[in-house]
């Protein structure tokens, strides 16, 4: 299956089939979508919305009692409606958009890429950071070959980025995707086995990771600039000499757990 | 016009299994496309990995010919080519570098923009000449399509450049670079050579020769265009004349059928230079009929299972993102 094609499946996800709202906006407070803690009068809204990882800054938020209102795509049915031939959000999501808004769109994408080895072994070099180790199994694909391949998978949730943009009525910041792992002794949990039709896939070396997540960070990073988005990188204290996760904000093979989400939300706040 | 069929006899037939090798001028890439279409064994050692969308592949110089060369129009650049693949010529110009970039002078427009790095550069051409090592070593047959006598040269080591230095990439230098037209004498000697290089590491090939019927767009010659390409095609029809005199090397008229009098033009597109679509349809239809053996059925192509690796990943991780979700809640 080409990957234009899984981006159809994925963008038939996104939109509603007519142009109301598939699922009422819940209370506040009420899963899916989270407005949590009190605020104090002088203080600005915060607003997150996006994908799995939105999950860790909104159970940090909770745990400080900190107030964010966390809208969570995975949660809330088709966000899209079509207007006039133009996507927007329905109008209970767009209305939360207030405040500042802290994008956690996608997140993932280099991920499919990335996280196991691919049957065709290959690697590539990083303009940005040519010294980076070359797998010495791999074949060599072009850097702006595999950018190409990877702005393809990455393009919808651009898109979705661009329609938080448009929809926001205050600033809005995007948070840099979590880095790699650097363990590869790491493997992917028992329970994940299954979905694999070769039970032998194996988890990529760290630094072709590490390099598709920097190639990634770069691409969503060029969008922001060209969109008036800010772009808030990993959180400093996360991340080895070489810039891996340190283990202790590990979850799973691809998320952060509640002490990382927890940085984050001290990024955002220093914002606020 | 299209019963006109100019093949009289033809050396040897290629069999389905027969693994064909493909280089030369930008006509060559009719031929591999149509023994593809045909369920020829069009042997590419360099494909374009699955990640690439075909427009993407097709712009990095993917799938065009057996190896990510580009277009080689002067049987000099093939006999060059050879030897820097086995490592038994190092071009003193080896590389060029424009506005931060860098591009192969042998192939300066095999990818958008030129190598981002020199560590690029340099896998890449690594990987390149494994790659035409091994179309050289394990082809059947190699379809080579003469495109030009006029080329440009480096004066220090006599390296040939498929383009002027400085149109494409890299900056012409007259201290550096000069024009040359060859001789009859000139492409027998290189064909021969790439010939005799291409048949020490494999005994058995077997060569066809096409000259192109596209003609020049422009010349370095001080005359006129018109008298450039009847001394160009007429060099190179005449070399490929002389070189069927080799064993195991055919030429085949693909040049005739394309600019003979019987069509008045009509295989020549619009622009009086490219070759519509019938005519290469002429062209492979008496290729097909003289030069092949079609008795075997075309092997079934099976779809290689790495092209379901995008499709798994994005279930994997979509089922991970939920998990994680249960994990949060």
């Amino acid at each position: 299956m080409s990957p234009r094609v899984v981006l159809k499946r994925f963008v038939r996800r996104l939109f509603s089939r007519g142009n109301a709202p598939t699922k009422p906006m819940p209370q506040a407070g009420s899963e899916p979508n989270l407005r949590i803690g009190t605020r104090e009068a002088n203080e600005p809204r915060l607003v997150c919305i996006g994908h799995s990882h939105t999950r860790t800054v909104v159970a940090a938020a909770r745990r400080q009692g900190v107030s964010l209102a966390g809208i969570d795509f995975w949660s809330t049915g088709a966000p899209l409606v079509m207007d006039e031939g133009r996507p927007r959000f329905r109008q209970d999501i767009a209305q939360q958009l207030s405040g500042i808004v802290f994008s956690m769109v996608g997140g993932t994408a280099f991920n499919i890429m990335a996280l196991c080895v691919h049957p065709r072994r290959f690697d590539f070099v990083l303009p940005s950071a040519p010294q980076l180790p070359f797998d010495p199994l791999a074949e060599l694909v072009p850097f702006g070959a595999v950018r190409s391949a990877l702005l393809a998978m990455t393009q919808d949730y651009l898109n979705l980025m661009g329609y938080v943009r448009d929809a926001a009525r205050g600033p809005v910041y995007h948070v840099e995707a979590p880095p790699p792992f650097a363990d590869a002794v790491r493997k992917l949990p028992r329970e994940f086995l299954p979905y694999f039709a070769d039970k032998s896939r194996e988890i990529s070396p760290h630094y072709f990771r590490y390099k598709m997540w920097r190639l990634h960070s770069e691409i969503v990073q060029d969008f922001c600039a060209r969109r008036s988005i800010g772009f808030i990188p990993r959180p400093p204290e996360a991340v080895d000499s070489e810039g891996f996760l340190l283990p202790r904000y590990y979850a799973d093979p691809m998320h952060v757990n509640e002490a990382y989400g927890a940085l984050v939300l001290a990024q955002m706040r220093r914002l606020a | 016009m299209a019963e006109v069929d100019p093949v009289v006899a033809w050396p040897f037939r290629i069999g389905r299994r027969d693994k064909i090798a493909t280089a030369g001028s930008c006509f060559a890439q009719h031929i591999a496309r149509h023994l593809q279409a045909n369920g020829f064994s069009f042997l590419v050692t360099e494909p374009a990995h699955p990640i690439l969308a075909a427009e993407t592949a097709a712009a990095y110089g993917y799938g065009q010919y057996t190896a990510r060369y580009g277009n080689i129009y002067t049987a000099r650049q093939l006999q060059q080519l050879i030897r820097r693949a086995y490592g038994r010529l190092q071009p003193a110009e080896d590389v060029w570098e424009c506005d931060g970039a860098y591009f192969d002078p042998f192939r300066p427009a095999i990818q958008p923009g030129g190598f981002p790095t020199l560590e690029e550069y340099q896998r890449d051409r690594r990987q390149h000449f494994a790659a035409v090592r091994r179309g050289l070593e394990t082809a059947d047959v190699f379809i080579f399509t003469l495109g030009l006598t006029e080329c440009w040269v480096a004066r220090s080591d006599g390296a040939a450049f498929p383009v002027c230095p400085g149109t494409v990439a890299g900056r012409f230098d007259p201290a550096r670079h000069a024009f040359v037209n060859l001789s009859v004498a000139d492409v027998v000697a290189d064909m021969t050579q790439a010939i005799e290089e291409m048949r020490s590491v494999n005994a058995a090939l077997k060569v066809i020769l096409t000259v192109s019927p596209v003609p020049l767009a422009a010349t370095a010659e001080d005359r006129h265009v018109l008298l450039a390409t009847s001394y160009s095609k007429s060099v190179l029809r005449v070399a490929a004349e002389a070189l069927t005199k080799l064993p195991d090397v055919g030429y085949f008229p693909a040049y005739e059928i394309i600019t003979g009098a019987f069509s008045r033009g009509a295989y020549f597109a619009d622009d009086l230079r490219n070759v519509r679509e019938a005519g290469v349809e002429h062209v492979m239809r008496l290729f097909f009929r003289h030069a092949t053996d079609l008795s075997a059925a075309p092997d079934t192509v099976q779809p290689e299972p790495e092209d379901d690796f995008i499709a798994e990943m994005t279930a994997v991780v979509d089922t991970i993102c939920e998990e994680s979700k249960l994990d949060a809640s």
